[in-house]
C-alpha cells in the first residue's frame, strides 16, 4: 500500500523507504512491461529504469492516488522506446507450436496458470501485428483490467483514440484466433 | 469449437490468470539502489578527486595531513604567481612611463642616452640603443622644435640690446663663479 508517509520519506531522500516502494511497485510495473514487451530481461530493465526515474522525479508525485497512473505512464513510455527499437528488427514468424499450446489451453475446462516464457510467447504471437499503442491499450485494458479512462490517462491518448485502438486490437486478435485455431488445431 | 468471442474470452482469462512472476524483488532493489548511489557520486566530482588522489592512504591523520600540505602548497603557488604577475605589471607601467618621458621631451635616462648618442654620432656608445620608428620621429620633432625655439630666443635677444647686455653680464658672472670653483 502506497501511503503519503512512504512517499514523503522518499522525497526526503530516505533510501530505506524507497526500497519499500520498489518492493511494492516493481511487481506491477514488471507485469505491464512484461506483457507489452514479452521479454523477461527487457521487462526487468524497464522496471529498473522506471525506478531510477521514480527516485529522481519523486517530488512531482503529488499524492498516493495519482502515483499508480504516473508510474504506469513511465513504464509504458519506456516500453514504447523498446518496441520502436524492436520494430526496426522484426522477428515475427508464425509459430505452429505456440498456436497448438493456445488451442490446448482454450479447450481445457480449468486452464492452469502459465509460466513466464509461455505467457510471453502467447502474448507475443497474439499482439505481434498490433501497433505499440494498440498493444499498450490491449495490455492495460484487457490484461491488467484497467478502465479505458485509466488507460487513456496512462498512454496520453484521448478516450476516443483509446477506445478505437482497443477495438482494432481486439479485432486483430480475434481474427488471428479465428484463422489459426479454427484450422483444426 | 467455441465461438470467436468465447475463444477470445478464454484466452484472456488464461492470460489474466497467468500474471508474470517477477520473483524476489531484492535483486532489482539492489541494482536500482546501486544505480542511484552511482548517480549521486557523479554529482560530487570534488569528493571523487580527493578520494582518487589520497584514497591509497589508509591512516586518517596521514591522509588529512597530506590534504592539508597539498592545499598549503597550492596556496603558496597561487601567491607566488600573483606576485610575479604584479611585478610584470609594474615593469610594464615603468616602460610606459619612460616612453612618455621621451615623447614629452622631459629628461630621463633613456632620453639622455639618446641625446648623447646623437651628439657623439654613435662613436662614444658602448652598446647599441634600439628605438622604434615612432620614438625616433618624436625625437626628431622635439629637436626641431627646440631648434626653432632656440632661433626665436636668439632673435629676441639680438633685437633687445638691454636684454643682450643683461645676459652677457650673467654669463660673465657665471664664468667667474666657475673659475673660482
Amino acid at each position: 500500500m502506497i501511503t503519503e508517509e512512504l512517499l514523503s520519506g522518499c522525497r526526503n531522500g530516505n533510501l530505506q523507504e524507497f526500497r519499500k516502494l520498489i518492493g511494492i511497485t516493481s511487481p506491477f510495473a514488471f507485469s505491464v512491461a512484461f506483457r507489452i514487451l514479452c521479454d523477461e530481461e527487457l521487462a526487468k530493465d524497464v522496471v529498473q529504469e522506471t525506478m531510477v526515474i521514480l527516485w529522481k522525479k519523486i517530488d512531482l508525485v503529488k499524492s498516493p492516488q495519482s502515483f499508480k497512473q504516473w508510474l504506469y505512464r513511465i513504464v509504458v513510455n519506456k516500453c514504447y522506446d523498446h518496441l520502436r527499437e524492436k520494430k526496426r528488427r522484426p522477428e515475427f514468424s508464425t509459430d505452429e507450436s505456440t498456436w497448438a499450446v493456445i488451442s490446448n489451453h482454450i479447450s481445457e475446462e480449468q486452464p492452469s496458470a502459465l509460466e513466464n516464457n509461455e505467457t510471453a510467447s502467447i502474448i507475443n504471437l497474439l499482439t505481434d501485428r498490433l501497433s505499440p499503442r494498440q498493444k499498450a491499450v490491449f495490455v492495460l485494458c484487457d490484461l491488467e483490467e484497467m478502465t479505458q479512462e485509466e488507460a487513456a490517462g496512462i498512454t496520453g491518448m484521448s478516450r476516443f483514440n483509446t477506445k478505437a485502438n482497443l477495438h482494432y486490437a481486439r479485432k486483430k486478435i480475434s481474427d488471428m484466433l479465428k484463422k489459426y485455431i479454427q484450422d483444426g488445431r | 469449437m467455441a465461438g470467436e468471442s468465447e475463444k477470445y474470452d478464454r484466452i484472456l482469462k488464461i492470460l489474466r490468470k497467468s500474471r508474470p512472476d517477477l520473483g524476489e524483488t531484492d535483486d532489482i532493489e539492489e541494482k536500482v539502489i546501486n544505480r542511484i548511489i552511482l548517480a549521486t557520486r557523479k554529482v560530487k566530482p570534488s569528493f571523487n578527486i580527493l578520494e582518487f588522489l589520497f584514497g591509497w592512504v589508509y591512516i586518517g591523520w596521514v591522509r588529512t595531513g597530506l590534504v592539508a600540505v597539498s592545499v598549503l602548497l597550492l596556496a603558496a603557488f597561487g601567491y607566488e604567481q600573483a606576485m610575479i604577475l604584479k611585478r610584470i605589471n609594474n615593469l610594464n607601467a615603468r616602460t610606459g612611463f619612460s616612453e612618455s618621458q621621451i615623447i614629452s621631451g622631459v629628461s630621463g635616462e633613456i632620453n639622455d642616452k639618446l641625446l648623447f648618442y646623437r651628439i657623439t654620432e654613435g662613436k662614444q656608445s658602448d652598446k647599441p640603443i634600439k628605438i622604434s620608428n615612432r620614438q625616433l620621429k618624436k625625437l626628431i620633432e622635439s629637436i626641431n622644435e627646440l631648434q626653432i625655439k632656440y632661433n626665436d630666443l636668439i632673435r629676441i635677444i639680438e633685437e633687445n640690446p638691454e636684454l643682450k647686455k643683461y645676459i652677457d653680464e650673467k654669463i660673465t658672472e657665471n664664468d667667474r663663479k666657475k673659475l673660482k670653483l
